[in-house]
């Protein structure tokens, strides 16, 4: 096929070919980076993490003055039904969880070190799939997730933020030990249930951490049942609710929504919107740079068929000779094919070298922050360079069997 | 393996509306027949449609009326049309054709390379042999677009026999050939069809490639 390919690549517009490369160079490394990025930072805001991935706002309501007497006497700002239906209904909520609180006091004692600690405390339970959303389990823990008040051991999951709180304030001002994770899975604490005059104590064991359910939690079941048998009088109204959405409804009406009702958002919904707002820039920058690549790939059709419109006279004399229009098509798909697949390389290459700039200033800042491999990157490099083979490939051979039969 | 062609009632269709267009032709619209073996020599003046001839034979168009058949001995009898393009020129069809087609950027041996490669059907040191024979020994290597046409038709005459074929078709192959060489192109021609039996068909418009033709037809 020497004499073949020789004979169809004369008059080959190198200046064509280069503009193709530079411009595909720069919406690749921009397309590839922007991958890259987004991959990282998927990962470092918990990409696996399906509450995380799908979004999740925990809301209040506020303590105004107008209810602050009926706080005083116990009665807190609650969610009525309706409102919670009200809020269920909107297009871009998935799902509506409540917080139930026990209803009766209940204390926590343990041991660290010399120390001995007793302290009041609360807790809350929200419905299972819930809590299992924003589930990270310590170590092999392999306490299930359900309790009864039959059971001796209570699992428990506290906020990551309280283990931080008690490594990096409590523990470090008191001189007591650090708990790591796999620490905290053996760590023994009792749980002091005091309805009224009774004192019922059950074992406890911390099971995992929630990441945005700001409070401990028991399991959903365990807490129903705990209340009804304790505290069957006590009105129970949700006065928190964790609202799920999916990423792409993850919209701004639903802030709107919690804004015009005076709903407070709990913890990290600026880091939500923050969030929101880096996917939504990875992606624009990502679009620019399949702007420019798709550029790049129409400019390098219009190369290829102007070589083959410079050619049309050869195609058709070797059409005549017994050439297929396949024979002859694959001189310019080989030749479209080998600069795609040397454009995407080398705009990995290049990407490669570029983005641990950008990573090692994010690990610098972010100490959270631990880039994913890049074998990601390469493999959306060699997607786009063959998917861009192909549609040039398709695009040649209709043009080479159009000047086949017109002849 | 094609053993016979045959024109029933082919017109052209720009005939169509020509009172007695084609109608002293021995060809269109008549019943003739190619057997292979055998040699024929088509002779016409201009605008007798000489060139339409040779394109509907090499099924490289199909604007006339009428039949053309081929009986083939694998596949029975069946319309031309019927086959595939570039089967039928790479096995059973060779063609030299009257503007040559041949590539002026690639040399002689190369323009013949380039057809032979597609069926291996030869080697080079044939393909250089040949050439020499026919006076462009000194021309081997040289492209072709800085060749005279008599010295391009031997190129393409070569190229015409470096491939398999049932018939061959030759468009006016001697019309800037002087006598020397056109007596070796038909000594060429002739050891081929007494080697594989193969069909002859050329055509003139008065400059006869001097061969033994077992029929001559008037276009």
């Amino acid at each position: 096929m020497r004499l073949l390919f020789r004979l169809l690549k004369q008059n080959v517009s190198v200046w064509q070919i280069v503009g193709f490369i530079v411009v595909n160079l720069i919406g690749g490394v921009i397309v590839l980076a922007g991958t890259q990025a987004l991959a990282d930072f998927n990962s470092f805001a918990g990409g696996e993490d399906e509450l995380m991935s799908k979004g999740c706002v925990v809301i209040t309501k506020p303590v105004k003055s107008t209810n602050t007497i009926g706080n005083l006497m116990g009665l807190r700002p609650s969610f009525s039904k309706k409102e919670i239906e009200e809020l269920e209904d909107l297009a871009s909520v998935s799902a509506v969880g409540e917080f139930n609180t026990l209803m009766f006091e209940v204390k926590a004692a343990f041991a660290i070190g010399e120390a001995r600690i007793r302290t009041d405390i609360f807790l809350d339970a929200v419905p299972d799939e819930f809590v299992m959303k924003d589930f990270t389990p310590v170590g092999e823990s392999s306490v299930e997730w359900s309790a009864t008040p039959d059971s001796d051991t209570i699992p428990l999951i506290i906020p990551r933020n309280y283990m931080n709180l008690y490594n990096y304030g409590f523990a470090a001002s008191k001189g007591l030990p650090q708990l790591s994770d796999e620490l905290v899975e053996v760590f023994p604490i009792k749980l002091i249930f005091q309805p009224g005059d009774k004192s019922i104590v059950y074992n406890a064991k911390v099971c995992g951490f929630s990441n945005k359910l700001n409070t401990i939690l028991v399991p959903w079941d365990f807490l129903q049942q705990m209340n009804r048998k304790y505290a069957p009088d006590e009105r129970n109204a949700p006065a928190r609710l964790v609202l799920t959405t999916d990423a792409s409804e993850f919209e701004q009406s639903i802030f709107d929504y919690i804004a015009e009702k005076e709903y407070l958002v709990e913890g990290d919904a600026s880091h939500v919107r923050l969030q929101s707002f880096v996917y939504t820039l990875l992606w624009v920058v990502i679009g620019i740079g399949f702007v420019f690549s798709f550029l790049a790939f129409l400019l390098l059709v219009v190369s290829v068929l102007l070589l083959i419109e410079k050619n049309k006279e050869k195609i058709a004399n070797l059409f005549c000779l017994g050439y297929s229009v396949g024979e002859i098509a694959r001189c310019y798909q080989l030749l479209a094919l080998s600069v795609d697949v040397f454009v995407w390389i080398v705009a990995a290459i290049a990407a490669s070298m570029i983005y641990p700039l950008f990573s090692d200033f994010m690990v610098n800042v972010s100490p959270g922050f631990v880039p994913v491999s890049l074998f990601g990157m390469w493999g959306v490099a060699f997607g786009l360079a063959f998917l861009f083979a192909a549609l040039h490939s398709v695009a040649v051979t209709s043009q080479v069997r159009r000047i086949c039969r017109s002849k | 393996m094609i053993e016979r062609i045959k024109f029933n009632d082919v017109n052209l269709k720009a005939f169509a509306d020509v009172p007695d267009a084609g109608a002293s032709s021995e060809v269109w619209g008549s019943v003739v027949e190619f057997l292979k073996g055998k040699s024929y020599l088509v002779e016409a003046g201009s605008g007798r449609g000489k060139s339409s001839f040779c394109a509907f034979l090499y099924a490289l168009r199909s604007d006339y009326t009428g039949q053309i058949t081929v009986v083939d001995s694998n596949r029975g009898v069946l319309p031309l049309q019927e086959y595939d393009a570039v089967p039928l020129r790479r096995t059973s069809f060779s063609m030299m054709f009257q503007d040559l087609r041949l590539f002026p950027e690639l040399s002689s041996v190369e323009n013949v390379l380039l057809n032979n490669q597609l069926t291996g059907y030869t080697n080079e040191d044939d393909v250089r042999s040949m050439l020499t024979r026919l006076g462009l020994g000194e021309k081997l290597d040289t492209p072709c677009g800085q060749l005279s046409f008599g010295q391009q038709q031997r190129v393409a005459f070569v190229r015409s026999l470096c491939q398999p074929f049932d018939f061959i078709l030759l468009d006016e192959p001697i019309s800037h050939l002087d006598g020397d060489n056109a007596t070796i192109m038909a000594e060429m021609l002739r050891e081929r069809q007494q080697k594989d039996g193969v069909g002859v068909i050329v055509t003139s418009i008065g400059y006869r490639l001097p061969y033994e033709y077992d029929y001559v037809y008037n276009l």
